[in-house]
Formats: C-alpha cells, structure tokens, sequence
C-alpha cells in the first residue's frame, strides 16, 4: 500500500480513503443504491452507493466487461436490475421505462453507434425534440396544429448541426455519414432533447484524433451550459483532460473514485485497469488491495 | 395462340377487385413493414376478421352492414393489440412467427366445428352484401368491352374499391410525412435509438400495427362484398405471401408500390394462368402433358411465382419502385 | 477425424433403428398387401368380441352396387371389387345386434380409393358414443402418449430450422416442403408402382432430402450471402422457395392424402391405459434415439462444438479458423435429413399430403420460439412441449383446434420468457 505514496509522492494514504467508492457528494443529480445486475452467474453489476455530481464531467473507466455499458442500461431503463433504487433530481426512475427516462432528462447515447440510416440528418435531429407534439396520432394528419413547431424544432436541429459541423450533410440520409460524423450526430441529437444528463458510452471509440477533439470541445461546451455529462472512455489522457470526476469500475464493482489525478494514481486502478506494466513496485499485492 | 386474348385476361385480372384487394393488404403491410419495420407475416388475419366481422353481424346476427364493417374493422384493432401487447417488446423474428401462427389458428379456429353456428364453419357464411349492392347508384347493364365488360355490381364494388385504394394510399403517406410518420420510421432504422429519445415506440408500433391491420381489414371487407360471402378457404396462410410478393415487386416503403405491386401481381398471376390454358389448348403437346396441365396452371402459375420471388430478390432486390441505394444503407 | 466419425456413427444408429423397424412392424402387419385382387376387408368387433352378421354394401362412385358381404362368426368380412377406383362402403346398420352401435354414426358410409390389385382393409369402429368412453385419466395417458409421439416429430424436425437461424438468422419458411419432400418421395417409392420396402424407401427420401437441403444452401443461399443481401431478402427467398417446392409436389402428387403401403394398419398394443400400435412405438423409440443422437453430436463430435461456437457467435467463431461455410452447409444437410425422417414417421403415423409441412411448420416455429430460436435443444424441448400440449388439449377441446392451444403456450411463454426456455437474452447497447 504505502508503494502508491512512493510512487506518486503528491498523493497521500489518507487523501485516498478520504475518497472511498460512493462518496457524497455536494449537490448530486443522479444517486444510485443497491443496484445488482447478474447474468448467469455473472455480476455484470453490483453497486453500492454512486452519485453523480450536478454540473461536472463524470468519467467512467474500467477494463471491457467491468460492467458500464450495463450500468449505463441500468440507469436509462434499457435494462431491469435484479435489486436497486436510483434518482434524477430527487424523482425515483427504478421501474420507468427508457423513453420515460429520457422525458425525465437523462438521455444516453450508445457504445455502437445507432444512427438512423434511411432517415435524413435533419430528420434524424427532429427524433430528437421533445416538443414536437404532432408525434401524436391524432394530431399526424393536422397538419396546422404541428406546422409551426416543425419550423422551431427544424430551425433548432440546423443550428446544432452547424454548431457540430455537420450542417452541410442535413439532407443527405444519415447512412451516408462516416463513423465520426455519426457519433457527432448521434450526440447532437441526444442534446435536441434538451436533457439535463448525457450519459456517452464511449462516444469517442473509433474517431480520428482531430475528430475526438471536435468531440470533446462539444462535451466541454455542453457542460459549460450546465449540463452534467457522464462518459465512458478508455484513453486516459482524454480522461485526465476533461473529466471533474473519475469513476473506476471493475467487475461490476466500483473499485474507487476521485478526482483524475487521485484515481490513475490508486494502486488498484494501476491493478485493474492501467496493468501493472505501468507499477514498477506493486507485484503481487492485488489481494491486499481488495480491503480499501 | 391468341395474345390479346391472354393479355386481355391479365388486363382484366389486374384492374379487377381482386388486385384492389391486393392493393389494400399491401397498403396495410406496407405501413408495417415498409415504414415501422415490422415483420408482419398474419396479414391474412387481419383480412379475415374484417371479412368475418362484417359477415357475422350482417349473416349470424341479422344486424346491419353498416354496423357490420366497423365491428370487423375493430375486431382487426382488437387483433393488433392482443398480438402485438406480448411480442412487439421482442425481436422481430419472433413477432414474424407469432403474426403467421396466430392468423392461421384463427382460421382453424373460424372453420372448426364448435364455432360452426357463429362462423359457419367450412361452409361460410353468404348474403351479406345486399345493403351494399343496394347503393349502387350505377344503372343496370352491363358496361365496357370486349374482356372489359362488367356488369353495374361489378363496377360498383370496383369503383369503391379503387375509391378506398386511393383514400388510404393518401391517409398512409399523410401520416407518413408527419412527425408520426418520421418516428414510425425512425423506429424502423433503430429502436433502442428512438428509445432514447423519449419516444414511447411499443405504441409507436401498435398504433402502426392496428390502421395497417384495419387498412387489411377493409381490403377482407371488400372482398366479403365483392363475393356476397365468406369461406376461411379464402383466407389461408398462402394469402399473405402473396400480398408480401405484390409489396414487394411494388416496392417497400414507397406510395404507389403496393397498389402497382398488387396490379402487376394479378395481372401477372392471370397472365400466366391464361398462357398455360391457351397453350395446352393449342393440341401442339402430348395428351399425356396437355392431361397433367388441364386444371393445373393455378400452382404452376404459384410455383412460377416463386421462382419469381427467388430472382427478384437476386436480381433486383428493391422492386419497381424502391431505391436501390436504400438497400446498403440498411441496418 | 472424429467429426465424420461421429457423423458415421449417427447414420448407422439411424439405419440400424430404421432396419428394426422394418423387422418390428413388419411381424405385426396386418393383412392388406396386394393379393392380386381389388377388395374392401375388415373385421368388426365390439368390446373386443367379433360381430357377426352385419351387412357391408358396396357402391361405385356412380352410386351403383359392386358387391355386399355379411360378417362372419370371426367377425370378417371381405367385398371384391371390379376394379381400381372409389367406392363407397355402407354398413347397414339395422343388421347390427342389439346394442351395438357405430362409435361415430356419421361414418356409417366410408369414402376410400382402391389402387390397382391392392386389398383395402376398412374400419367401421362400433362402441357406444359417448357412454362407454374411456375415463378422464386413461383420456390423459393417452393423450400423453400421443402427445410425446407428436412432440418427439415436431422437434426432430425444428432442429433444422433452430439451428439455422442460429446459424445465419434465417427464417426458413421452406423448412416445411423438407418434411412434406421427405414423406412424398418414401411414399412414392413405397407405392405399388415401385414397390420399395418403406425402410428403405424412407431412408432413400431422407438422403435426397438431405442432399436437397444442401443444394438449397450451397448452389442458392451461399452465393446470395456472397452479394451481401438482407435478412429480409434471405427471407422472401425461401418464402418462394417454399411456393415453388410446395406447388411443384402439389402438382406431382396431387391434391389427396395417402398412406403408406406398408404398417398402415396394425392392432394396438395396449398397457394398462395407454394403446399403442408397434408402429408408433417403434417410431417414439426411434425418434428419441435419433434426438439423443443429435445431442451427443452437438456436445462431443468436432463438428458439433462447431456448429455451436457459430450459433453462439459467427464472427469470433469465423476468426477461430472454424470453416463457417462449411458448418452451415453441414447443418442445412443434417436439417433437412432430420425434416425428412420427421416427414416420413409423420405419414406413417398420419398420412401423407402435400401440405402436412406446411402445417407441421407452424407447429415447428411455435417450437423454437418456446424453446428460444437458434438453439437445438431449445427445438427438442419447444417440440417435446408443443406436441403435449397440442395432444392433451383435445381431451377436453374439439381436435381441430388443438393448434390453437400451441399458440396460447408460446403467447404465454413469451410473456414470461422472452428469450425462450433456453434461450439468451439479447445484448443492448
Ligand atoms: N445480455 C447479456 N447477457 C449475458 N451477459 C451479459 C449481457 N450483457 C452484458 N453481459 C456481461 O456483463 C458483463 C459486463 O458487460 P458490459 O456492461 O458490456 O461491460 P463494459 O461496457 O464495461 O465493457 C460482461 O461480463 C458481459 O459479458
Ligand atoms: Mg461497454
């Protein structure tokens, strides 16, 4: 244990267990308890205590197969745990449905891309909107009633899609676009509902790197107006870059979280995650480090 | 061999009742499969039910034709609900195969020997349409000619059906062009996308199920009129293979391809009956041949038809009128 | 290499068990080969007891008399016939004894075709209609016994089916016109014109059908895998794949149904409450050895681990050197083999029609959808379940609508279990 301290002299014993999993935090938007997802005999996920903190970038890391897109499944309704409570904003969302959650503001992209191929990039912003109420059977063939909206709502998706930079593809069918485009789009439309909580699975997998930054400027902007962003990543500069918070999952479990700086410095981190090419001293404690 | 004859015959097949039927099945399937993505493989259920609800009412219940079509017309939403409650949430392949099962047990169900004093059984049911003829505002005699001749029901019930194929192509691509339509198709391109995005798709795709379903069940209607009658012969499962067949030579997910696909397919299908029958008769064949052939060009026009569907899926997979682009972009 | 010889000895089960049927059910069959002579012959009993003294009228499809026969003390009776064709066999039923009557009084008149030099053995079953009927736990057993017959059928020939969505996400709706193909070609072998033992007419059906369903994947579906078509199009492809079989035995073998020549009619076997002819028993016994075949090749053989690792995952199993072609193409044989051995057992229990694939299809995909689609053994219980319930449910309800109840089953099982029995959920995300 006290390897950590050796190797990273700025970070301290006691600044490590002052940040155990599921801490509190000030003003959390999002606060999970007892959540347990197995499969077979997996835990794909099995959480205490999480919350998530209004107003930051929340990174989530941890091997493949630690358990985060099923987290992220979890929380959006894709998915049902075995047991688990969780909250938006003070509202219960265990039970709700995914496009329930979503109306409640937490709206999620996903690992694989899901544009919609055969719809236009303009169509594919419009799925977006919440507020298009001639989604409505009865209002479809009233055209009137919706006219106005489509003209907002359209009006809204263009200044998006310049603002993402993909303005000059609106028309052409989403299908068309290269694999960046698509993650940009598919983020654009997640922010045309207007959501409180983004929740990104890995939403820079596969970009080229001029594209990633593109991305993460995004990310910074969005936060920036107050939206509270969770993402998956795997690469660890991108993670010490933009994050406010790092969570590290492993196993289902949450191993620790903390500031980024803290948490590439915890051993266990080193163990699970980064491998122990990157601990010089830290060979054969991983059974110790389970106790923290 | 008499070619005007033949074509005469086709022409005739594919402007008759039939391939207005056909065009409104396909309409139906269209808007289910087409745009909401949904492997309907029971339109023939929906068929039915229109045709039996009517029948029943009007021949069972001695009740009124006009209460008689909305009662069929709402039994086919009954129908959409009760499928597509328990399998719309799963994966398509096993809404595909719940669909077929399910029309053809209801027809076992219809022709079954308890339900004989409600449906009629394997006999039917018949006059059932004479509050319909009744409105035939056309005068006696007969019209047209050459093949082309009809008599005043005949053209009645034709110009109602092509009446009603133009209302609901037109009610289908409205709905289609409105933001209903553009998350109906979204759902099509990705559900757990659309999902996500605050749209409740499970009635996203039953409402898509039920007017497709009710839009199949007036295509049952007009042809429990246009026969006077109803026999569950009519409706077995072989029917909707041939509504997907006319879909899809039409093309999916277009406005005119199901109504064109349901011509082309009866004119062919006719076409191809009226060769075989003129062809034997021309005594060029073996008596041993012209005996197997007599009687026998309906399922060599069908076995035909598959070899058809076979090549157009090899050859030219998106129809007359589908975009061959669409194609790759597909999920 | 052990795959083939798995492959081997799988065959040889399935040649050795359907030799012994041939020199089970042929012990036992009755009366009823060629005699040189066209005739109606049965023998009446009642209660087990032979009826004497009944009278059997004979007409021709005109309506004229041909021939009549009074029963004899053993109860036998035995019309000549003038020749080939159809006839109607009256009995007279004023010349029953006292208290005794037709089970079923509609079929008082029996509508049966006579092939060339063949004597037709008829049954006019006499017992009391409803009175004397079996109690409710003998119906079940019976039921039950008729039901695994079934369902031991239904699931040799959805395994095909499972494991091909399993292994290309294809819905074969041709899957049906295998079995309809397998039974057709016994049946015609077997007919007087050719004459073939059923054994090895069946046999003969299964390998054609077998090399036909290869046919299907290797000279249709791999090259249209090759252009990189659609799931839907794969789809509409065996839809017309199945018109066209479907129309084309229509066409050859008509309209009708038929029996088999040989085992048509044998005495029930009867234990405690269940009756069985040697026959059927033969084909249960066989079917679960053919099924428990199929298991120890998908979990032991080479091939089998292999047909397994692509159903679980085409890709990773493709970047393990499994020859991904190769399996599916052995999987299309081994399917439509097994279509074609549940064709011909189910003319043999039933009878043959160009349409009884079809129908079983239905019957098939009810299966795989309860036992979860693309697994083997998910087709082997669905089945197992399918047949039982289908069986059980017409103790109570009328046989016509027994389908109906394998519908209910697999709506209930997907409201509680979408994944099937033993399938696997999907992955989100
Ligand atoms: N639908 C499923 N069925 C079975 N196991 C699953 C399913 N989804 C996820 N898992 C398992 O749960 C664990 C967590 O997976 P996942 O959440 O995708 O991890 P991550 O996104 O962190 O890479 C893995 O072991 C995975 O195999
Ligand atoms: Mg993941």
């Amino acid at each position: 244990m006290s390897d950590v301290t050796t190797v990273r002299p700025e970070v301290t014993r006691a600044a490590l267990e002052a940040a155990p999993p599921g801490r509190l935090k000030d003003d959390p938007i999002l606060i999970t308890f007892g959540m347990l997802k197995t499969f077979g005999g997996i835990r794909a996920v099995d959480i205490d205590h999480l919350e998530i903190e209004r107003g930051t970038i929340t990174a989530i890391i941890g091997p493949n197969g630690a358990g985060k897109t099923t987290l992220f499944n979890l929380l959006t309704g894709f998915d049902r745990p075995d047991r688990g409570a969780w909250r938006l904003d003070g509202r219960r969302l265990d039970g709700r449905a995914p496009h329930r959650v979503a109306r409640l503001g937490m709206v999620r992209t996903f690992q694989l891309t899901k544009s919609l191929s055969r719809l236009t990039v303009l169509e594919n912003m419009a799925v977006g909107a919440q507020t298009q109420r001639g989604e409505r059977l009865e209002r479809a063939l009233l055209r009137w009633l919706w006219r106005g909206e489509e003209a907002r709502v359209e009006a809204r998706a263009r200044e998006l899609l310049d603002r993402f930079g993909i303005a000059h593809m609106a028309d052409e069918q989403a299908g068309t676009l290269s694999g960046g485009q698509r993650k940009l789009l598919e983020m654009a439309r997640a922010l045309m509902a207007e959501p409180h909580l983004v929740m990104l699975d890995e939403p820079t997998a596969g970009v080229n790197p001029a594209l990633t930054e593109s991305l993460l400027e995004h990310m910074r902007a969005l936060n920036a107006r107050g939206v509270t962003v969770v993402f998956v990543e795997h690469n660890m500069d991108v993670v010490m870059d933009i994050s406010d918070w790092v969570v590290v999952m492993a196993q289902g479990r949450i191993l620790t979280e903390g500031p980024p700086e803290q948490v590439v410095a915890n051993e266990e981190v080193i163990d699970a995650y980064l491998g122990r090419a990157r601990d010089p001293a830290g060979g054969g404690e991983a059974g110790e480090a389970n106790d923290v | 061999m008499e070619f005007d004859v033949i074509l005469g015959n086709a022409a005739r097949a594919g402007l008759g009742p039939q391939a207005a039927i056909f065009a409104l099945a396909a309409i139906g399937l269209n808007l289910h499969f087409g745009y909401a993505g949904l492997l309907n493989f029971g339109q023939v259920g929906f068929m039915m039910l229109g045709a039996y609800g009517t029948a029943i009412t009007v021949a069972t219940w001695g009740g009124s034709l006009w209460l008689g079509i909305p009662l069929g017309l709402g039994l086919c939403v009954a129908f959409a609900l009760a499928l597509g409650v328990p399998t719309l949430r799963l994966r398509s392949d096993y809404f595909a195969i719940t669909t077929i099962a399910a029309a053809e047990i209801m027809r076992l169900l219809i022709r079954s020997s308890p339900a004989t004093e409600l449906t009629g059984g394997p006999f039917g049911l018949q006059t059932i349409a004479n509050s319909f003829y009744d409105l035939n505002f056309l005068p006696d005699g007969r019209f047209g000619w050459g093949t082309f001749t009809y008599s005043s029901n005949q053209l009645w019930v034709m110009l109602v059906a092509w009446i009603l194929v133009c209302l609901c192509s037109a009610l289908v691509l409205g709905l289609i062009r409105s933001p209903w339509g553009r998350v109906v198709r979204a759902i099509r391109e990705d559900e757990d996308a659309v999902r996500s995005l605050g749209k409740n798709t499970v009635a996203y795709k039953l409402q898509a199920l039920a007017i497709g379903g009710v839009i199949a069940g007036l295509a049952g209607v007009i042809d429990a009129l246009q026969q006077s009658g109803v026999g569950s012969e009519n409706f077995e499962p072989q029917v909707t293979f041939f509504v997907w067949a006319a879909l899809i030579m039409g093309g999916l997910a277009t406005t005119v391809g199901p109504v064109v696909g349901a011509m082309l397919f009866w004119f062919l299908r006719e076409g191809v009956e009226s060769f075989i029958r003129e062809f034997s008769g021309l005594g060029w064949l073996p008596d041993g041949l012209a005996g197997f052939l007599d009687g026998a060009e309906g399922a060599i026009s069908i076995a035909l038809m598959g070899i058809g569907l076979i090549a157009l899926m090899a050859l030219w997979p998106q129809g007359v009128f589908g975009r061959r682009r669409d194609l790759h972009l597909g999920t | 290499m052990p795959n083939a010889r798995v492959l081997w000895a799988a065959v040889a089960l399935i040649a050795v068990a359907v030799c012994s049927l041939f020199l089970f059910g042929a012990v036992h069959a009755q009366d009823g080969d060629g005699d040189g002579e066209e005739a109606f012959s049965g023998t009446l009993r009642f209660g087990g007891e032979p009826v004497e003294g009944v009278r059997i009228v004979v007409a021709d499809a005109a309506g004229e008399a041909v021939g009549e026969a009074v029963s004899g003390a053993d109860g036998k009776w035995r019309i000549a016939l003038p020749g080939p064709g159809t006839y109607g066999a009256t009995i007279d039923t004023d010349t029953l004894p006292e208290g005794v009557t037709l089970r079923d009084p509609a079929r008082r008149t029996l509508e049966v075709t006579v092939t060339a030099g063949r004597s037709q053995p008829l049954i006019f079953a006499l017992g009391e209609p409803v009175a004397r009927g079996p109690t409710l736990p003998e119906q079940l057993a019976q039921a039950v016994l008729n039901g695994t017959k079934f369902g031991l059928i239904i699931a040799m020939c959805a395994i095909g089916l499972s494991l091909i969505f399993g292994l290309t996400g294809l819905i074969n709706f041709a899957h049906g016109e295998l079995v309809t193909l397998g039974a057709i070609l016994a049946w015609y072998l077997n007919a007087d014109t050719v004459g073939v033992p059923l054994i090895l007419a069946g046999a003969l059906a299964v390998l054609v059908a077998g090399a036909a369903g290869g046919g299907v994947e290797f000279s249709l579906l791999r090259p249209l895998r090759a252009r990189r078509l659609g799931g839907f199009q794969f789809m509409v492809v065996t839809i017309g794949l199945s018109l066209l079989v479907r129309h084309v035995l229509l066409l050859l073998f008509g309209p009708d149904r038929e029996r088999y020549v040989d085992y048509a009619l044998q005495a029930e076997w009867t234990f405690g409450p269940f009756a069985a002819t040697p026959r059927d028993l033969t084909i249960m016994a066989l079917s679960a050895a053919i099924l428990v075949a199929v298991a120890l090749f998908l979990q032991k053989a080479h091939t089998g681990k292999a047909i397994r690792a692509v159903a679980d995952n085409p890709d990773l199993a493709e970047s393990s050197g499994i020859d991904v072609d190769r399996v599916i193409l052995i999987v299309w044989v081994a399917g439509a083999a097994l279509a074609a051995v549940g064709g011909v057992f189910f003319g043999s229990v039933e009878a043959v029609d160009w349409l009884m694939g079809f129908r079983l299809l239905l019957l098939m995909f009810a299966a795989v959808v309860l036992g979860g689609l693309g697994t083997a053994y998910g087709a082997m219980v669905g089945g197992l379940l399918i047949g039982l319930v289908t069986e059980v449910s017409t103790v109570w309800a009328s046989p016509e609508i027994k389908a109906v109840f394998a519908l209910g089953v697999l709506v209930a099982a997907l409201l509680l279990r979408p994944q099937g029995l033993l399938g696997q959920r999907e992955r989100i995300g």
